[in-house]
């Protein structure tokens, strides 16, 4: 290959556009809902069919809602209880999490267009056929399918220590629960003690 | 050719200029046309300390109750248990770069602690005794 002038600028145009580029890509709606979401690689085919829930892919909802909480994936919660939560962001469990409405409705699609119910997991198709359908639950950790998987966990270990945020911060004991994984072998409770043999 | 490829480096890099000094002027002077004027780190910090009663019985709230009070140093949102990374821009740069995430955290926050909007002195305020950190 001859090396001129014309080609050194090309490289030079094209080199710092490349992320941008890839990251317009992984941002668009017609990406899979299972893509993964940032540092988890989207051709690693052996994690993603380890895979619990479909990991978060939209960067509004992983920055908004994230950066004061575990962004629990849209699989876990189905259609009408994440249009409940994106109406009441005002009062959002004691907290004001208000956003624009051009934001909220951003996030609400994402959120609707990928819950459980929309979702292709066995999981997301499990924990909807265990809520009634007269029931809107607003946390995950309300629902039969949550509590029929932590029922051997001793509620007062979890549930009252404030330090670590209780069963919602998924990823306190769950290690890789930001990319969708919750399988046994990566649970790490907070005293460090490995809880395998617990679950059995 | 040499000075096309210089051109196109420069403006390749120019979008990097932004500061947080430029962002903070920025929003001053917009307070200042809402009719706030001298603004003080020190009314900043005693407003930040201050702890707010919640009608709802919760127990009183301040900025200081997520941020803690030395803002060098990472706070916890209180009800998540979340770090929240430290607001000092000399140890955190990316504090007070961008004024639409300024207005956004300011319109949450003063809320839940306050119970309302901030007004454009204490927004101003505020600004000053972060930056002074």
């Amino acid at each position: 290959m001859k090396f001129n002038a014309d080609k050194l600028l090309w490289l030079l145009i094209l080199l710092p556009a490349l992320p941008f580029i890839v990251n317009a890509y992984l941002d668009t709606p017609y990406a899979p809902a299972d893509t993964p979401a940032g540092m988890v690689s989207k051709t690693n085919w052996l994690q993603n069919s380890q895979r619990d829930f479909a990991p978060v892919t939209n960067r509004q909802y992983q920055t908004e809602c994230g950066s004061c909480h575990f962004a629990f994936q849209p699989g876990l919660l189905p259609q009408r209880s994440w249009e409940k939560i994106m109406n009441e962001l005002d009062q959002h469990f004691g907290d004001n999490a208000e956003l624009d409405t051009q934001l909220q409705q951003a996030i609400l699609y994402y959120l609707t267009t990928n819950s459980a119910e929309h979702s292709h997991y066995l999981r997301s198709q499990n924990l909807v056929a265990s809520i009634r359908p007269d029931e809107t639950p607003t946390r995950f950790t309300d629902t039969l399918y949550f509590k029929r998987k932590h029922h051997q966990i001793p509620e007062n270990q979890v549930k009252g220590d404030q330090e670590n945020g209780g069963f919602s911060n998924c990823n306190t004991c769950h290690q890789n629960a930001a990319q969708g994984l919750y399988n046994e072998q990566d649970i790490l409770i907070p005293d460090k003690k490995p809880v395998i043999s617990t679950m059995q | 050719m040499k000075t096309k490829t210089v051109l196109l480096l420069l403006l390749t890099c120019s979008p990097l200029v932004s500061t947080a000094a430029n962002v903070v002027e920025e929003r001053l002077q917009t307070y200042k046309t809402a009719g706030a004027k001298n603004f003080s780190a020190a009314a900043g910090q005693s407003l930040w300390n201050r702890q707010f009663e919640q009608p709802d019985g919760s127990k009183a709230r301040a900025c200081s109750s997520c941020h803690t009070t030395d803002l060098r140093q990472a706070g916890k949102q209180i009800n998540t248990g979340k770090l929240i990374e430290a607001m000092s821009p000399a140890i955190n740069p990316q504090r007070l770069t961008d004024a639409e995430k300024i207005e956004k955290w300011f319109g949450r926050n003063c809320k839940w602690t306050m119970g309302r909007e901030c007004t454009a002195q204490e927004k101003g305020d505020f600004l000053k005794f972060i930056q002074s950190q």
